[in-house]
């Protein structure tokens, strides 16, 4: 497990012409193992950012993440490549599936990766699969699945190889309401069985309505953190 | 390895258009690479086989000291015993011994110079095509007749037919005036315009009388002349002569054809150097059409590329999953290429490649009218290997810039 997840004072800058712009200023905050969390905010507010910086796919300008006993900002680019294969699950707003290889071939893409073995990569991708409403799509390509059912199978990726942490950036920005309920009811399901932690960046009500702490963002900066009680 | 083999197959199929014209550029490209090379290096092995089967043979075995200075007095004895041995040696299928030596020429009205050849004819018949390309009269018939056969030019000079009598002077191996009274035999017309003009064969065992080499039991000689089984095989036998046979047998050493004769190989490296400046430019044109391909690909999946660092797949995959997609791209156009190729080399090489109206020019050099190209694993795979190479050569500076792609960035990108 990799246990706590610390943000301790996290400036992120970006300079566009002369203008900096903080996309995160000094954001501290702590989240617990299992969580089901949410940034929201408006756009530009910092939820990507701060996805990103706890991701390992962005450093801040100043401060520290720690992940469990492991410093991100203090990893080099292929320790924070390796800790992002084994220990984070990511689904991104565009899906991001490999368009060339099937629906169980891209869960089963980062178990290959992890160097999961033939026989219980394929069992657990189907297994996935499944789980995520997929059954008898499993050889379809994402170009041959809707929005939502490539989005379920982007999920069923993140979560294949069981990862303490997922990451998941917008992700019912581009589907209707049905569906990104029954997906939002998928990842708390997820979210229920393996104990992982979830971590969203949104602005869907939806979203927000289900996540067991929300923390609200404007011009990087943390201006709400709320727990609610889980029944 | 399986898995990344999978997605560059498909990859390279998701524009499939433009996979099949790059793929056909270089299949096109690379028949016709197989075609002209192959059709050059058999003309060339044409024109060594023409060339040494006149006169020369494969390879010369000689004292160094008869190679570097050509001085009468550099014989070696027991040429029968010797050529014996020599025939034993793996790759050798004919060899006789010669004499060589110069000599004025004189017959009623006009007098002319010549090298002197003495040879012994049954011996030679196996390894000269001279004793077949008599124009008139017939080859030597003995080793000790008192005749001699002449090029056609070296006839015309002297004012001679078959029949006539030709002084022969010179100076022998001992200092002594070496003289002969000769009847010819026949005239031969070898395409070879030097031997034409100034080549004549005597008896070996009359060149050894008149240019007083030695005692006749002596066998002396000045160079053996062979041919091996297959030229391609000419430096291996001579390697093997000269590393197991010298050191036995009286300091003799083994001389390729292009050792002996420099000039035809000078002359085939200079239509090589402009043969390949041909390929060359065709393989850069090729070249450039896959570059421009696989740049294409690789821009348009920036994104993809984002993503796969994101869920932290190691750039060193990426690189190698790219490559791996180039290679089969090429292997896409090659394969049917060198198919392509080797379906042309081979009805030529049943058939004949010859240029219309250069069939007399060809008879002058005494190469054949047509030539029929050899299938080789050399002439198969030289150009295509080389396009090959070069292709992932130059495409891998541009796969090397994933290791400097950050993933959101790409991921970002359009």
């Amino acid at each position: 497990m990799i246990g706590q997840i610390e943000l301790q004072d996290v400036t992120r800058t970006y300079t566009q012409g002369e203008e900096t712009i903080h996309a995160l200023h000094h954001a501290t905050l702590t989240l617990e193992p299992g969580e089901f969390t949410t940034f929201y905010g408006p756009s530009g507010s910092g939820k990507s950012t701060a996805l990103n910086i706890i991701g390992g796919l962005d450093l801040p300008s100043s401060g520290k993440v720690l992940v469990g006993d492991a410093s991100l900002t203090e990893m080099t680019r292929s320790e924070r490549a390796d800790f992002r294969l084994h220990h984070i699950g990511f689904v991104f707003q565009a899906y991001n599936l490999i368009p060339v290889l099937s629906a169980i071939e891209n869960v089963e893409f980062i178990m290959q990766l992890q160097g999961i073995t033939g026989d219980e990569r394929k069992e657990r991708a189907a297994s996935v699969l499944k789980q995520v409403g997929l059954s008898g799509m499993e050889l379809r390509r994402p170009g041959e699945l809707s929005g939502g059912q490539q989005q379920r199978v982007a999920v069923a990726r993140a979560i294949a190889s069981n990862p303490e942490l997922v990451l998941a950036d917008e992700p019912t920005a581009n589907l209707d309401s049905t569906t990104s309920e029954a997906l939002i009811e998928l990842m708390l399901e997820l979210n229920e069985t393996y104990k992982s932690t979830f971590i969203f960046s949104t602005h869907d009500p939806l979203v927000m309505k289900s996540a067991h702490r929300l923390i609200e963002l404007k011009d990087g900066q943390i201006i709400s953190d709320s727990n609610k009680e889980v029944a | 390895m399986k898995q990344s083999a999978v997605i560059a197959w498909r990859n390279i199929w998701r524009n499939k258009r433009r996979t099949l014209i790059t793929g056909a550029a270089i299949a096109f490209s690379s028949a016709i690479l197989i075609f002209f090379i192959g059709l050059q290096l058999s003309s060339y092995s044409a024109a060594i086989q023409a060339t040494t089967s006149i006169f020369q043979g494969h390879l010369q075995i000689m004292l160094p000291a008869y190679n570097e200075e050509g001085e009468i007095r550099d014989t070696f004895q027991h040429a029968e015993t010797l050529r014996e041995k020599l025939l034993r040696v793996d790759g050798i299928s004919d060899i006789a011994p010669r004499a060589e030596g110069f000599a004025i020429l004189s017959s009623a009205s006009r007098t002319f110079g010549a090298k002197i050849l003495g040879v012994l004819p049954e011996q030679e018949r196996n390894l000269s095509t001279i004793p077949g390309l008599m124009k008139s009269g017939t080859y030597l018939s003995s080793p000790t007749a008192k005749e001699l056969v002449l090029g056609k030019t070296l006839a015309r000079n002297l004012k001679v037919e078959v029949g006539d009598e030709v002084t022969l002077l010179g100076q022998g191996k001992d200092g002594s005036t070496a003289a002969a009274l000769l009847t010819v035999k026949g005239i031969f017309e070898s395409g070879s315009l030097d031997l034409d003009r100034a080549l004549l064969e005597i008896p070996l065992g009359t060149f050894r009388e008149v240019f007083s080499l030695g005692h006749l039991q002596d066998n002396e000689a000045h160079l053996f002349a062979a041919r091996v089984n297959h030229i391609m095989q000419t430096e291996k036998v001579v390697d093997r002569l000269n590393h197991n046979f010298r050191s036995a047998e009286a300091e003799l050493e083994a001389y390729t054809w292009d050792q002996i004769t420099p000039g035809l190989k000078q002359a085939i490296e200079l239509d090589m150097a402009s043969g390949w400046l041909f390929y060359l430019s065709l393989i850069v044109i090729v070249v450039f059409g896959v570059l421009n391909t696989f740049l294409m690909s690789i821009l348009e999946r920036t994104k993809e590329f984002g993503m796969l660092l994101a869920l932290g797949m190691n750039p060193k995959s990426i690189v190698s999953l790219i490559l791996l997609e180039c290679v089969l791209l090429l292997c896409v156009g090659i394969i049917p290429g060198i198919a392509l190729g080797a379906g042309i080399l081979y009805y030529f090489h049943i058939y004949g490649f010859s240029i219309p109206g250069t069939e007399e020019a060809m008879k002058m050099w005494n190469l054949p009218s047509a030539i029929h190209p050899e299938i080789t694993l050399l002439n198969l795979s030289l150009g295509p290997s080389i396009l090959f190479l070069l292709a992932v050569v130059l495409i891998i500076p541009f796969v090397l810039r994933i290791f400097k792609l950050e993933p959101l960035e790409a991921m970002r990108a359009v």
